[in-house]
């Protein structure tokens, strides 16, 4: 008898556990509690045992029918439960909209965040400019055949006493605004829209974004810029960029110079990116030309300073790896959306 | 301008590979774009920058910079070392030359020779001039070509015989007209320069000679001219009659007058050789003698500029390679005499650069500058737009960056006046700039109405008008487009919603939406509203009009807005301050009720605020509807009314009789049938 409910003990809840429907359960306690159950036959016989064993088997018996009873009605909770919220975890989520920045805006922000914490303020100014700002004060005064190297946007005047008025070429004529109004030392960066009046293709647009940089004081010198835009880049494109300087001319500076930067791609072993050469070129800069410090009123023989140039889309083709110059202005929300 | 290292040789020994060479010159002078196999020759392809066109875009100048980069000496041809081969001798003039105004022609210097045969050219020479793209034509003019593209002076050979009676230079004369080499008829102008003798104009200087004084195969007596023009007449006189030659493009970025002898003097060596006769005669105007500039050189002043030092015997040797005498050293300085071909080295920085790329900017190290600690900011008008876009994104807007140009056509949007118009517009595409910068959002819909049912993006950018009195006014704008999958109004309530909340971030409590009819045929008639703060307008809300929504084939109905950056910024008011927590609670009570269709929200709130409830906190519409069965040209209303108090939890009297007074003052107010 003990070993029957010991048997009964030892399979039951297994039995009950491994059901997966109702049926199923009603089945299992059918056969050890229904009229013909197992265990009902256990306490049927009860009766025939002497005292001893009745008073032995039989509460055991009686706390064993309550417990399976109370087993088969968890499970069949558990049933329910499942049946009524089938939870599929799988199911996708609910679509929420998301904005996107433009590439060109993550670029420049990184850019203004990376120069602020070199100590350089960032200042703002005028799309329409002055021919003196954009041109004359810059040490490219007219007929200067280095004008050309600016094909330039000029904008209809009312009468023809106006000054000339053009979309400016470059972000360099917010130097000129900046050192009117302040007194050196400064470090400032300049991002903002250009214009350039030329033929788009992947690689030129009439309308494009610059980043200035000027840093002015008594000992500023070619070696701090190289320092400075060598932190810079390396912050940029979050590895160790080495730096190499190449003779140029800007009219606005002297000596001027061209930077190249090895190539983030491929760390200097050559890609199509920088043309196998292992070097890309990313912007101008030179020693600020002292006709500039007298067009601001500065004192050249005191004061000395650095100016660079870099190009916002340029910048971002390569830290995004975007193939046309065009798809930051084509407005194209599939663009937009993979930043 | 591409050079053969096979000829360079005659100039200056190239010990380096090609390759080697290309990358020492690009460090130290030029970019050089390529170098390409040409038979058994290599051609190196240069790119010059303004300032060093003139000294260096030529086969000698530019050996003189691979000499001066390698410290491999010059050496060939004698004549082109010599200084002055014949102004130091004594002429018989035989044929006269005026210059008319020195400013005009700085120089012009004519070399007489007689007893030429005119051919075609020996192979060597035509061979040369094909490398860099010349065609030859006989062996005078071939000559000339040679000199130029060796010395970078262009030279101009006329048949002698043709001459009458000598050369005047001087501007043009009304009316007066040439035919060039190439038989284009040209008419002239008193702003063009001209070569004329007594009866015709044989050039336009600088740019192109003329058929008067052609050397033809007969030619056996010729005048030789190599002159200095004004780069000013050369630049405007080729632009206005569309002539633009290998000359001409020279004398654009100025010339050394020195040059003007030795190319004279090159160029009868080559024609005795190849051509025979003799120099007969040398004519030349030079009232003006240019002389070499001498600068100072300190190495204190270098290093304090660069950042590192320079020994004043190192400099002093790179202006040796340079071809730059000293004149003259007392305690530690140098006084450099810069050779005229070197017009662009005109004060100290200029040498400095000399040193500093001779040098080598790879050797420059990479010093982190000591300075003041300043304090770096950004504009106001930075830091406020970087804030909006911020905003802008968790709102589910995307950003875009457009053009700046709207079409020509585009022009009907308001009075042509007020438009900023282009002197040179690349196209009628792209012809004034934009009034509303949410005009150019407008494309941004047309190309992606076909990929997305509904869309929500935005812009921050310049807009630009023309006021009489200001001139060119530019301001900063914020605009933003909703193109929603529901009809009607949905759009503009959706994007009305996030201005508010853009609104409500920046502390700017009570912006008004009034009825606006602004911007006719871009916003529907009657479904715009001016967004004004203390009286000011800060911008737009509105529809799209239908039909200016069919230009870009677009159905669905867009609402749009523009705020005035600066004007958004100057309202807003970031600041936070706690307010303590309600201690009692609040009651809400409903009111609905059927009122005229017209009757704008705005009003009935105002009513409602203003009719002397102390404990009312909030008014908050939740429910209206338009119905057949409410009758026509009503609706009904329904808001939620809450009121509290700081002191007390309110009864239901209290409530009820405010309650009273509300319904009241609608009543008034309006004709009201409460539900
Ligand atoms: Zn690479």
């Amino acid at each position: 008898m003990i070993m029957t409910i010991n048997e009964i003990e030892h399979s039951v809840f297994a039995e009950i556990h491994n059901t997966h429907t109702a049926k199923e359960l009603e089945e299992v306690r059918a056969r050890y509690l229904g009229r013909k159950g197992t265990l009902t036959s256990v306490l049927r016989g009860l009766a025939e045992l002497s005292l001893e064993d009745r008073r032995e088997i039989g509460p055991r018996a009686q706390a064993l029918r309550d417990r399976i009873e109370e087993a088969c009605e968890d499970r069949l909770q558990d049933f329910e439960a499942t049946s009524e919220t089938f939870f599929d975890v799988s199911f996708p989520g609910k679509k929420i909209t998301v904005g996107h920045h433009n590439p060109l805006s993550l670029l420049i922000q990184d850019t203004e965040d990376i120069f602020l914490s070199l100590g350089f303020s960032v200042v703002d100014g005028p799309e329409v400019e002055t021919e003196f700002n954009n041109f004359d004060a810059l040490n490219i005064p007219a007929n200067h055949p280095a004008r050309e190297m600016w094909d330039t946007f000029w904008l209809k005047r009312a009468h023809n006493t106006e000054p000339r008025k053009l979309l400016r070429t470059h972000t360099s004529p917010v130097q000129i605004r900046y050192m009117q109004t302040h007194e050196p030392p400064f470090r400032i960066i300049v991002p903002g829209t250009t214009y350039r009046y030329e033929a788009t293709d992947a690689r030129h647009e009439m309308q494009f974004s610059q980043i200035e940089g000027l840093a002015v004081g008594e000992t500023v010198t070619l070696a701090n810029f190289k320092s400075i835009i060598t932190a810079f880049f390396s912050r940029l494109f979050a590895q160790k960029v080495e730096i190499r300087l190449r003779p140029s001319y800007f009219p606005f500076v002297e000596p001027g110079v061209e930077v190249d930067a090895t190539c983030p791609r491929c760390h200097k072993r050559g890609c199509e990116l920088c043309t196998f050469t292992g070097w890309l070129e990313l912007g101008g800069a030179g020693m600020v030309h002292p006709h500039v410090f007298d067009a601001v009123g500065y004192n050249p023989n005191t004061i000395q300073g650095f100016a660079f140039g870099v190009g916002a889309e340029r910048l971002a083709m390569i830290k995004y790896g975007i193939p046309d110059i065009r798809l930051f202005r084509s407005s194209d929300l599939r663009f937009i959306q993979q930043f | 301008m591409k050079f053969s290292i096979e000829w360079l040789k005659d100039y200056v020994a190239i010990n380096d590979t090609p390759e080697a060479l290309a990358e020492r010159i690009t460090l130290h002078s030029f970019e050089v774009e390529g170098l390409e196999k040409h038979d058994h020759d290599i051609l190196m392809d240069v790119s010059f920058l303004p300032n060093r066109f003139p000294d260096a875009a030529n086969y000698y100048g530019f050996a003189r910079e691979v000499s001066a980069v390698t410290g491999v000496p010059l050496i060939g041809p004698h004549s082109l070392s010599q200084q002055n081969p014949f102004s130091k001798k004594k002429w018989k003039q035989t044929w006269p030359l005026e210059v008319q105004n020195a400013d005009d022609c700085p120089r012009y210097s004519g070399l007489l020779m007689k007893g030429v045969r005119v051919e075609g050219s020996p192979t060597w020479l035509r061979e040369r001039l094909e490398i860099n793209g010349l065609r030859s034509i006989n062996t005078v003019v071939d000559i000339t070509n040679y000199v130029m593209l060796e010395l970078g002076q262009p030279l101009h050979a006329f048949d002698a015989a043709k001459v009458d009676n000598g050369i005047v230079v001087r501007r043009a004369r009304g009316r007066e007209h040439m035919t060039t080499l190439d038989g284009k008829d040209v008419d002239l102008s008193p702003e063009d320069l001209v070569i004329a003798d007594q009866s015709n104009v044989l050039a336009l200087a600088g740019i192109k000679g003329g058929k008067a004084a052609e050397i033809i195969s007969s030619t056996t007596s010729i005048l030789l001219e190599a002159a200095n023009f004004n780069a000013d007449f050369v630049l405007r006189t080729a632009r206005r009659v569309g002539i633009t030659t290998d000359a001409s493009y020279r004398f654009k970025y100025g010339l050394d007058p020195n040059l003007t002898e030795v190319a004279l003097a090159r160029a009868a060596e080559l024609v005795k050789k190849i051509c025979g006769g003799s120099i007969e005669t040398f004519a030349d105007a030079y009232p003006h003698k240019v002389l070499p500039r001498v600068i100072a050189f300190d190495p204190r002043r270098y290093e304090a500029l660069i950042g590192e030092p320079v020994s004043l015997s190192s400099a002093r040797s790179l202006f040796k390679r340079l071809g730059w005498g000293v004149v003259k050293a007392v305690k530690g300085l140098v006084w450099v005499e810069v050779p005229t071909f070197r017009r662009d080295v005109e004060r100290f920085e200029d040498v400095v650069e000399e040193v500093a790329r001779l040098r080598g900017y790879e050797e420059l190290g990479s010093i982190p500058p000591v300075t003041v600690l300043l304090h770096a900011a950004q504009d106001e008008s930075i830091a406020f737009s970087r804030s909006v876009k911020k905003r802008m994104l968790t709102f589910g807007f995307d950003e875009l960056y457009s053009y700046s140009f709207i079409p020509e056509s585009w022009n009907v949007v308001c009075d042509e006046k007020t438009l900023v118009q282009l002197e040179n517009p690349v196209s009628t595409e792209y012809f004034y700039l934009r009034p509303l910068l949410l005009l150019s959002l407008f494309r941004a819909l047309e190309s992606n109405a076909k990929f997305f049912s509904s869309l929500r993006f935005y812009e921050i950018g310049k807009a630009f008008t023309h006021d009489e009195e200001a001139g060119i006014v530019e301001r900063a704008k914020l605009a933003g487009m909703v193109m929603s999958e529901e009809k009607g109004g949905a759009s503009f309530y959706e994007l009305k919603g996030v201005l508010d909340a853009l609104f409500q971030g920046y502390g700017i409590a009570d912006v008004e939406y009034c009825p606006s009819d602004a911007w006719k045929g871009v916003f529907a008639q009657g479904q715009v509203a001016e967004l004004m703060v203390d009286g000011t307008s800060i911008g737009f809300l509105g529809m799209i009009d239908s039909k200016w929504l069919s230009r870009f084939g677009v159905a669905r109905p867009v609402a749009a807005f523009e705020l005035d950056l600066e004007l958004l910024c100057s309202a807003a008011n970031e600041e936070r301050e706690f307010v303590p927590l309600p201690k009692y609670p609040a009651v809400i009570r409903d009111v609905s009720f059927l009122i005229d269709t017209t009757v704008r929200i705005d009003d009935m709130r105002r009513v409602i605020n203003d009719a002397g409830s102390k404990m009312l906190q909030d008014v908050d519409l939740f429910d209206m509807f338009e119905d057949e069965k409410l009758g026509t040209g009503k609706k009904s209303i329904s808001f939620h009314l809450t009121f509290r108090s700081d002191g007390r939890t309110l009864t239901s009297e209290e409530v009820g009789h405010d309650m009273e007074t509300i319904i009241a003052a609608l009543q008034k107010q309006f004709a009201i049938e409460v539900r």
